[in-house]
């Protein structure tokens, strides 16, 4: 959707690239099994038909990107991941349970190997754009690692941090042009933690603020607990 | 349209209609499983994500529901932004809906890029439509897809007075390019077609509801919110991931044709005189008319958003998260329940003495319509047997679109 929503823009990356296939846009049936260039991919496999489909499109693309949150973690469906899965499907479909396919949710990493990741949720439409524009220009990508607060501090944002808000800004990667905090709402970490992150650092500080529970229910939102806790300890 | 579904329709040799049923392809999310034992502050923030249509008016319900359930009375000035907010949000996703998923039906394209090359001036028009609203809901919400500036009890971020200037310098123009696509719709040629059925919407005195009142309906139907939520009748059938809906037994309809066959006096009169000159008579029961239906309303909640734009402007002393109500924390239920793009969206909360979720309920306008949808199709499919199979194929899925079905919102 946030790609749809660039508008004018959208028209005009299509003097450059064809789109073959959007399925919110066309509905034209696949005459026969096509190749991709670049396959970005959103969503986090629900459904066995998924797990055949991305191991379909690993083969006939060259370049697979993670496009979002829900591909690259799971997002805030990887809350089922926290909770009694079997309480929960019991909850919403109390006559049709035994029916339903409840898997753990993950990435779609778990499935097939990945070129790129466009992290956050929604993804920041423009550096899908700045993705486009660079494979374009020198058939290659790099985005710089660095954090939100790097950001906040570009555009002048009073730290929530300072201001005894839980804000997860040091550890999460920038891209987003912090744009949680802007509104004055706290970094969740929708982009997940940068490779090289304090974490330990952080956790001291937020312990100051909030209790542990608390600090656990900001990880878990959108599926990062595990990915954080694994950058300070790569064998957990 | 939103979302991935199939038709499998089954008439036998004597034209009766065994089997008229929509399956959705989305697999379930559990949203209403994983919320439970989660802080009440989590419900706006994870329910936005059900849909990236309608994120704005999951997130505005779920709100409504826990400052029910906490016996938080909002602000005037916050009420207002909400609605301002909700308005956007239907334009939003009506010119999207209208435009780029229902017009090709009506123009015979299967791609949207190749009706935008033959309908270059209507597509400009309906990309710059959505463009004021995206851009307002940037600047009041602090982002488009997944609001974050609101909260119960008031923002955490106000916007600033000269953006809210700006984008009503803008609002007459935008108002003026809904009423040349109202029209444009308005000159369709729509499917015959009609079965009677009950329209329910939310019904507010001197207003065109839609961000609160009563439930109201074609049948005489008068009831608050609360009641009518918990006693609609949701099925769970296996193999079908969308729980359909019944009220009193019945299949219903929600969304712009119920509304604008039941509120249409309420109209703001740009709006009106487009259903006017439309001349279609009232009640109607032509489905595809929920289409020309939006259409209407892209000119009444344009006209809506530029009302409340001015409102904020002329009372901005009061954007001031100082001026927030502080409230306590304590057990409760709430029953939220908005007019959402595509009929009446409820989310209903209870809340332990901790603010933690023990229960919690969505029903979506689509999960509402399907089953009224299904007996259209129904008494719909006979009609085509007269068309070749390509044309019929075209005139279901024509159907199925004209309801605007948000299948992400009905599996959820």
């Amino acid at each position: 959707m946030a790609i749809i929503d660039l508008g004018q823009q959208l028209l005009g990356l299509l003097d450059y690239i064809e789109i073959s296939k959007h399925r919110l846009i066309e509905e034209k049936k696949e005459k026969k099994k096509q190749n991709y260039d670049i396959c970005f991919i959103e969503g986090s496999p629900l459904y066995k038909d998924n797990i055949e489909a991305l191991k379909d499109l690993r083969q006939r693309s060259k370049v697979i990107v993670v496009l979002g949150g829900c591909a690259d973690s799971g997002c805030v469906y990887a809350l089922k991941n926290y909770t009694n899965k079997e309480k929960a499907v019991k909850k919403v479909y109390p006559h049709s349970h035994a029916t339903v396919f409840n898997p753990v949710v993950a990435g779609i990493s778990a499935i097939i190997p990945i070129d790129f990741i466009l992290p956050g949720c929604p993804i920041t439409a423009a550096e899908f754009v700045d993705f486009v524009s660079q494979v374009l220009a020198k058939n290659s990508y790099q985005r710089s690692a660095r954090p939100i607060c790097y950001e906040c501090q570009m555009k002048k944002i009073p730290c929530l941090l300072q201001q005894g808000l839980p804000c997860l800004g040091p550890v999460m990667q920038g891209g987003c042009d912090a744009v949680c905090p802007s509104a004055g709402m706290p970094c969740q970490g929708c982009r997940g933690p940068l490779p090289d992150a304090e974490w330990s650092n952080l956790e001291k500080k937020l312990k100051e603020l909030i209790p542990q529970k608390k600090i656990d229910e900001i990880l878990e939102i959108f599926g990062e607990k595990e990915n954080i806790k694994k950058i300070n300890n790569p064998l957990a | 349209m939103e979302g991935h579904a199939s038709f499998v329709g089954d008439i036998i040799s004597t034209g009766h209609v065994q089997q008229a049923c929509v399956q959705t392809e989305e697999g379930s999310r559990l949203i209403e499983g994983i919320l439970i034992g989660r802080h009440y502050s989590e419900a706006k923030t994870v329910t936005s994500r059900i849909c990236g249509v309608c994120p704005v008016v999951h997130y505005l319900t779920a709100m409504q529901a826990m400052e029910r359930a906490l016996n938080i009375t909002p602000r005037e000035i916050d009420l207002i932004i909400r609605k301002l907010l909700e308005a956007s949000q239907i334009i939003y996703s009506h010119a999207l809906h209208m435009f780029f998923l229902s017009l090709p039906d009506f123009l015979n394209f299967d791609d949207d890029l190749k009706m935008a090359g033959k309908y270059p001036q209507e597509t400009q028009i309906a990309i710059a439509i959505r463009q004021w609203a995206i851009d307002l809901q940037q600047i009041v919400a602090g982002r488009t897809i997944h609001p974050l500036s609101m909260e119960e009890g008031g923002m955490k971020k106000y916007p600033a007075k000269k953006e809210l200037q700006v984008l009503l310098s803008r609002a007459d123009d935008v108002i003026a390019k809904t009423i040349i696509l109202a029209n444009f719709f308005a000159k369709l040629e729509y499917p015959k077609f009609s079965r009677e059925t009950e329209f329910i919407a939310l019904g507010k005195k001197n207003e065109y509801a839609f961000y609160d009142g009563n439930l109201i309906s074609n049948k005489k139907l008068n009831i608050s919110e609360e009641k009518f939520y918990h006693h609609i009748e949701e099925i769970d059938r296996p193999y079908n991931l969308v729980k359909r809906t019944h009220w009193q037994g019945n299949p219903y309809f929600v969304g712009a044709l119920a509304r604008i066959n039941l509120n249409h006096q309420q109209l703001h009169a740009e709006a009106k005189n487009i259903l006017n000159h439309a001349k279609i008579k009232l009640p109607n029961f032509n489905t595809f008319y929920n289409v020309l239906a939006q259409a209407i309303e892209l000119v009444h909640f344009a006209c809506e958003m530029k009302k409340q734009l001015k409102n904020i402007i002329a009372n901005y002393k009061e954007c001031d998260i100082k001026k927030n109500i502080k409230f306590k924390i304590k057990a409760g239920q709430g029953v939220g329940a908005i007019e959402a793009p595509r009929g009446t969206l409820f989310h209903y909360y209870e809340l332990d003495k901790n603010g933690y979720i023990i229960d919690c309920n969505i029903i979506t306008p689509t999960a509402q319509f399907l089953a009224n949808l299904e007996a259209d199709l129904k008494v719909h499919l006979p009609d085509t047997l007269k068309l070749s199979k390509a044309e019929r194929e075209r005139r279901i899925k024509q159907l199925i679109r004209a309801y605007d079905p948000c299948i992400s919102c009905a599996t959820h």
